[in-house]
């Protein structure tokens, strides 16, 4: 019985070390000068904070890489949904974003927010400090309108 | 005759006092009547049949679809300001681009609400021009 315990254990161990070896996809942090939003926007320091601590880590090339990042299986996950949410926005090139382009980004995010569907339950269970509460929300969704309304000249 | 001469006159500028008032009037009604209350946003005939075919189900203030509320509600378009106008267009028009919207599943139940390949084109072409428009 406790052969038998002993081989399983080690199938897992080498089974363990084999993921290891497989590519997570994970792209490294490419920030580029002059590029970012806090360099072109005038972003005030309590929307900034906020954005930096929720929405940064997979929406800029700043992301922070804790150690289980780099263990798969959760390595696979944390590659997947940084790559997918720079697609969508990277916040480290917002000045490659047309003026419309940024329209857009602006009201998905006022949305999501607003929504709860952003930051992800996952990351904010990893990640306890980037849970916002309405108040934030609203901070965040004020600076949204903010933001379009100063970019389409007044209205 | 003198006293007729001056009747008749007294007859014609009085008319032509009462009809410029009544025209006066008039335009003025037209214009209000003209003037849209909130937005100068208007949906063409022919995309609102398409919008009523495919989208507008999903799409509406009373429609039982929450996720499809949050994302679009097509009868408060002309009440949102010109930035998020501009934003909620590109939208559309990005989803019938990828072909995203109506979605798979909709569909498979209403087969009939599917937009053909040259109604999706004039949808997505209306909206990127009505966007482009309004950024102007």
């Amino acid at each position: 019985m406790k052969k038998k315990l002993r081989i399983v254990l080690l199938i897992l161990i080498g089974v363990f070390v084999i993921l290891q070896i497989i590519p997570s996809g994970m792209s490294g942090n490419e920030p580029v000068e002059g590029e970012g939003l806090f360099e072109l926007v005038a972003v005030p320091a309590e929307t900034e904070a906020l954005l930096r601590t929720s929405c940064y880590d997979c929406h800029s090339q700043e992301a922070s890489f804790p150690w289980y990042s780099h263990v798969a299986p959760v390595s696979w996950l944390v590659a997947r949904d940084i790559n997918i949410g720079r697609e969508n926005l990277d916040f480290s090139h917002w000045g490659k974003l047309s003026k419309r382009e940024c329209l857009g980004a602006l009201n998905e995010m006022s949305e999501e927010i607003e929504n709860v569907s952003m930051p992800m339950p996952i990351y904010i269970t990893m990640h306890p400090e980037a849970d916002l509460s309405a108040e934030q929300r609203e901070t965040i969704m004020q600076w949204t309108e903010d933001a379009a309304e100063e970019l389409f000249g007044g209205e | 005759m003198k006293k007729h001469i001056f009747k008749l006159t007294a007859f014609v500028i009085l008319a032509g006092m009462i009809f410029t008032i009544s025209a006066f009037k008039t335009s003025s009604t037209f214009v209000q009547e003209k003037a849209p209350a909130k937005s100068n946003f208007e949906i063409p005939v022919d995309i609102n049949k398409l919008l009523d075919k495919s989208c507008f189900g999903c799409h509406n203030v009373d429609a039982q679809s929450e996720d499809g509320k949050d994302a679009l509600l097509i009868d408060e378009l002309s009440g949102l300001k010109k930035h998020k106008l501009v934003a909620k267009l590109d939208e559309i028009a990005a989803v019938i681009e990828d072909g995203d919207m109506p979605p798979s599943k909709f569909l498979k139940k209403y087969p009939e609400k599917a937009l053909t390949a040259d109604e999706s084109k004039t949808l997505s072409e209306w909206a990127l021009k009505a966007a482009e428009g309004l950024m102007k």
